[in-house]
């Protein structure tokens, strides 16, 4: 289009960029603020809650980082989310490829009941899930959770497998069925390849969103012990920290860090995730 | 076709699985749900008692039920009310893709990775009436004034609680509308545009008749999710902003539910709220999903 910088639209594009950048700062303004108080001493916080730190002082993070309570939240953590997304991943690569490829009675179905699971969500029903799972004998520890999450990521995993599947010209399965290869053969070792963009794009916004989860975790974890680390800072911030904010917010910023560095690296693919049911 | 050889049986079996998933985890505590509805029960022993309808007749008779049914109401309607604006200015601001607009895309999708967790703390801390950021920032200009410094207490006091839970769930959500309005932006053929700018050259009437029919589609998923976020996920964050509080102000329906449940032991009458959660937010996604799901269906 015409770029012609005349006095109105130079002045209009200044403006554009002014509100921009304060709605900018408005966005990244509180989470830097909660990193410049993880960087003081509590006395330096309590004498300036809002100036910047005279110099990083990186005892909070080191306190954090050594308490074993903390250790073991990102532990549990780590567990909880790897095991969830590996049941996600590997159960809707099977589920995407038949929908999308096999046509059956019912498939329709099925996928309407998919996409209805991940445009509910679980904690309308979290009263009954705890019942439920209790009579299961699934809260002594952190399967029902690791279950609960595999559940609640499933529906939207088999639905952009399914897209990925259908996006693939299906020349290469026929290649290979002709050699003569099964059905599980095909999917592991022709089609998975193939898939793998999509199952990144899963595996992303499945960790983003169950590595943040909180109330599910807070209500289907049976003790303190197994907390996640969502939930663990929560209870800890009701409890412990919350006069000590430098500490709390070394926590915090430790919390979000594995999502943020993630973020940089692969907005693009996170983004994707986010925008699959609009496109 | 690629398919002929694999017989219908095969694809159910590999369906199956994360069909399981589904039914288990959704079908069951459902059900659950239904059965506990209509019992009275204290979660520890052994007999339940069947009720019929008493638990519902109770919570229609309840004030704080529909308290917190109209606050979840309005903490819908009204987070679509400032999502929707603040997110279209932005979407349509950022729709060229130019280093700079890349880097305002970052800035403002970014609270979105963050954990509920971490987001509520991290308001609580702003909202702190003594060493909060916003307190500070109303005072640094109260000075200008000659006035003297605030202590406000923002999640405490009755006629803000609401209204500040309200800001920092927009803070955390305006990311996730503006960029399904950004995708759905990116759906509009550049030729409907081009078109629109040789017929009229007034930018408000172009996004009126151009930009925002096209954009009906995502709008109505936007609608969709604010609202049953509202029941859903909200909930979590509310309970650790304000608790519900004060005085009931900031009380999901959730909220209630999880009061009922986990802490009053009154089984059956939380699960007759979630019966009731579910009903509201299963018609408002049932539309929507089977659309999405025909158009899917299409190709």
């Amino acid at each position: 289009m015409t770029t012609s910088l005349t006095p109105t639209t130079r002045s209009r594009s200044f403006v554009r960029h002014a509100l921009l950048l304060s709605l900018a700062v408005m966005s990244l303004g509180p989470i830097l603020w909660i990193v410049s108080i993880s960087l003081k001493t509590q006395r330096e916080f309590a004498a300036d809650p809002f100036g910047l730190p005279a110099r990083l002082d990186l005892n909070a993070y080191v306190q954090v980082l050594t308490d074993e309570r903390m250790l073991r939240f990102i532990w549990n953590s780590v567990v909880v989310t790897s095991v969830a997304i590996s049941l996600v991943l590997a159960l809707s690569v099977l589920a995407g490829y038949a929908l999308a490829r096999i046509p059956f009675r019912g498939a329709n179905l099925l996928l309407v009941l998919f996409i209805l699971s991940d445009a509910i969500p679980l904690f309308v029903v979290i009263i009954p899930l705890y019942v439920f799972l209790n009579q299961l004998g699934l809260l002594n520890g952190v399967w029902g959770l690791v279950l609960a999450y595999a559940a609640s990521k499933m529906g939207l995993a088999v639905f952009i497998m399914r897209g990925f599947f259908r996006s693939i010209p299906s020349e290469m399965e026929d290649a290979a069925a002709i050699d003569g290869a099964g059905t599980f053969r095909l999917i592991w070792s022709v089609l998975l390849p193939i898939a793998l963009p999509g199952a990144i794009v899963v595996a992303l916004f499945t960790f983003v969103s169950l590595w943040n989860e909180y109330f599910l975790a807070a209500v289907l974890l049976p003790s303190q012990e197994l907390f996640t680390l969502p939930a663990g800072l929560a209870s800890v911030f009701m409890s412990r920290y919350s006069t000590n904010w430098p500490l709390l917010a070394a926590g915090l910023v430790i919390s979000i860090l594995p999502t943020v560095l993630l973020f940089v690296f692969a907005q693009r693919r996170i983004v994707e995730g986010w925008t699959v049911t609009v496109k | 076709m690629a398919g002929r050889r694999i017989s219908g049986w095969t694809a159910f079996l590999l369906v199956l699985p994360a069909f399981a998933f589904f039914a288990i985890f959704y079908l069951g505590p459902a059900l659950t749900g239904a059965y506990l509805s209509v019992h009275e029960w204290n979660g520890i022993s052994a007999d339940m008692e069947f009720v019929g309808l008493d638990n519902f007749a109770r919570l229609f008779n309840t004030e704080r039920f529909w308290s917190a049914l109209a606050i979840n109401w309005i903490v819908a309607l009204a987070s679509i009310a400032l999502q929707i604006p603040i997110a279209l200015g932005l979407a349509l601001a950022l729709s060229r893709r130019t280093r700079a607009t890349s880097a305002y895309r970052s800035a403002i999708f970014l609270p979105q990775v963050l954990s509920i967790a971490a987001v509520a703390i991290m308001w609580v801390l702003i909202y702190d009436p003594y060493s909060g950021l916003l307190n500070k920032l109303i005072t640094v200009v109260a000075g200008w004034f000659g006035m003297g410094p605030v202590f406000m207490a923002w999640l405490g006091e009755t006629n803000t609680a609401l209204a500040s839970a309200l800001v920092a769930t927009t803070w955390y959500s305006v990311g996730l509308t503006t960029i399904l309005l950004l995708a759905g932006l990116g759906g509009i053929p550049p030729e409907y545009d081009d078109a629109a700018r040789l017929e009229t050259s007034s930018q408000v009437q172009r996004l009126r008749y151009v930009t925002l029919p096209m954009l009906r589609e995502v709008m109505l998923i936007i609608f969709v999710l604010v609202i049953s976020g509202s029941f859903g996920h909200l909930v979590g964050f509310f309970l650790l902003l304000t608790g519900g509080g004060p005085a009931g102000r900031t009380e999901l329906l959730g909220i209630y539910m999880y009061q009922s449940g986990m802490r009053g032991y009154q089984f059956g009458y939380a699960s007759a709220i979630s019966v009731v959660l579910v009903v509201i937010v299963l018609s408002v996604v049932i539309v929507p999903v089977l659309r999405i799901a025909r158009q899917r269906l299409e190709y």
